[in-house]
């Protein structure tokens, strides 16, 4: 009996003895991280991808109103973008694939020459973009050709990419501290990332990163673009959006009077583009 | 404006037009910006439609005496109407002189930069250093 107690006082030592040193090294590693934290503040602070990432497990949910009429704002960045925002040229960022493919730039074959919308290029259009929302999405009304993107904050997932393709992408994201994380992908690969003629291909993935600043009166969104068909490394923008409170989004039907449609052009009245303007872009 | 400044303009705004071209509908590199010329006539039609709006202007031919259509591409009436204009800003049957980025291939045709109107008024029609009227 005494000896089964005995047991029983060293089992009980050993217990608290490692719920001590347990509680010794949980303050050992809180201590570890927070210096971390510390170090590698400066690097997360400036960029929005390592803090997002690091953010991403564990989403806080915090949701901020970006309801409102937003126009892109000149202080946005312009160009193709490394991570830490510095100007990239073409052969920094295009695969052997993506510079075949833009060598030749034929303007007429632009999709959006055709009215065809595309993200991310929607986004640096020269008209406002509606934001309306509620607990299971967000709505990007774009004035430009009339388009709308559901951005989806239920929790679902991106649908199969091989049977649901789109030229918007399929969106997705998260709320984490008022930012909202959009994942985009699903592509159909027949939009073009600008006039420069990148393809966007079906394996192109897309992060937005929206955030209000300026007490609310500005939207900056930080995008960062993957391609693994045309691009040899990930390009980021930079968009700043100022908020329009007076303003209506207006209808914009590119069909009405697109000359720039080779295949519709209209007899006897020149517009921009003629079918033998379908040659190389000087 | 004297004939300088009138250039000097002119070559700023193709810079812009340059730079702002990123978010446009279509490219422009069918027009040459590097050479504006003017041109005068009876407006046919305004068409005040997306995703740009054309000026059909009368041009009659100096030497041939022979009246040429040319088709001149302007903004769209959503970025025109954010800055005053309306489509009755030109009318059917009005004399203006324009001032256009021919296209290179010698059609009659170009891209708007300014509107002359009969009395004198100068309309800037060219693509805005800003998509925000407010940045401008």
């Amino acid at each position: 009996m005494l000896i089964h107690q005995a047991q029983l006082i060293l089992t009980k030592s050993d217990k608290e003895e490692r719920q001590r040193r347990e509680t010794e090294m949980k303050k050992v590693k809180k201590i570890g991280v927070l210096a971390l934290i510390i170090l590698l503040q400066p690097l997360v602070a400036g960029n929005p991808a390592i803090a997002a990432d690091m953010a991403m497990d564990s989403v806080t949910g915090e949701v901020a109103d970006m309801t409102g009429i937003w126009i892109r704002s000149n202080r946005s960045l312009p160009g193709n973008l490394d991570e830490n925002f510095e100007r990239l040229e073409p052969e920094d960022f295009l695969n052997e694939q993506g510079l075949q493919a833009t060598a030749v730039v034929r303007p007429a074959f632009d999709p959006s020459a055709l009215c065809l919308p595309s993200i991310p290029r929607h986004l640096a259009g020269p008209y406002p973009i509606e934001i309306i929302q509620n607990e299971s999405r967000v709505v990007q009304l774009f004035e430009y050709d009339n388009v709308f993107r559901i951005i989806y904050t239920d929790g679902r997932e991106h649908p199969d990419p091989v049977e649901d393709q789109r030229f918007m992408g399929h969106a997705i994201a998260q709320w984490d501290k008022g930012t909202l994380i959009v994942d985009t992908q699903n592509f159909n690969g027949k939009a073009w990332l600008s006039l420069d003629g990148i393809p966007v291909s079906e394996n192109a993935h897309l992060t937005e990163w929206y955030s209000l600043i300026d007490n609310g009166e500005t939207l900056e969104v930080n995008i960062r673009y993957e391609d693994p068909d045309y691009l040899k490394r990930p390009i980021w923008r930079k968009y700043f959006f100022n908020l329009k409170t007076d303003w209506s989004i207006r209808e914009y039907l590119c069909a009405e009077g697109n000359r720039d449609n080779i295949f519709s052009q209209q007899e006897g009245l020149p517009g921009a583009f003629q079918a033998e303007d379908v040659l190389p872009s000087e | 404006m004297s004939g300088i400044d009138r250039v000097c303009k002119l070559l700023i705004m193709s810079f812009l037009l340059i730079s702002m071209s990123a978010g446009a509908h279509h490219s422009f590199d069918m027009f040459d910006r590097g050479n504006p010329i003017q041109i005068s006539g009876e407006v046919k039609e305004f068409q005040w439609v997306n995703p740009h709006t054309w000026i059909q202007i009368l041009v009659t031919d100096d030497a041939s005496g022979e009246i040429v259509e040319w088709s001149i591409e302007g903004r769209s009436p959503n970025a025109l109407v954010r800055r005053g204009w309306s489509r009755n800003t030109i009318l059917t049957g009005e004399q203006l002189t324009l001032t256009i980025y021919p296209l290179r291939n010698g059609r009659a045709g170009g891209a708007i930069a300014t509107v002359e109107k009969a009395d004198g008024t100068i309309i800037n029609a060219d693509t805005p250093s800003a998509v925000d009227p407010d940045e401008e």
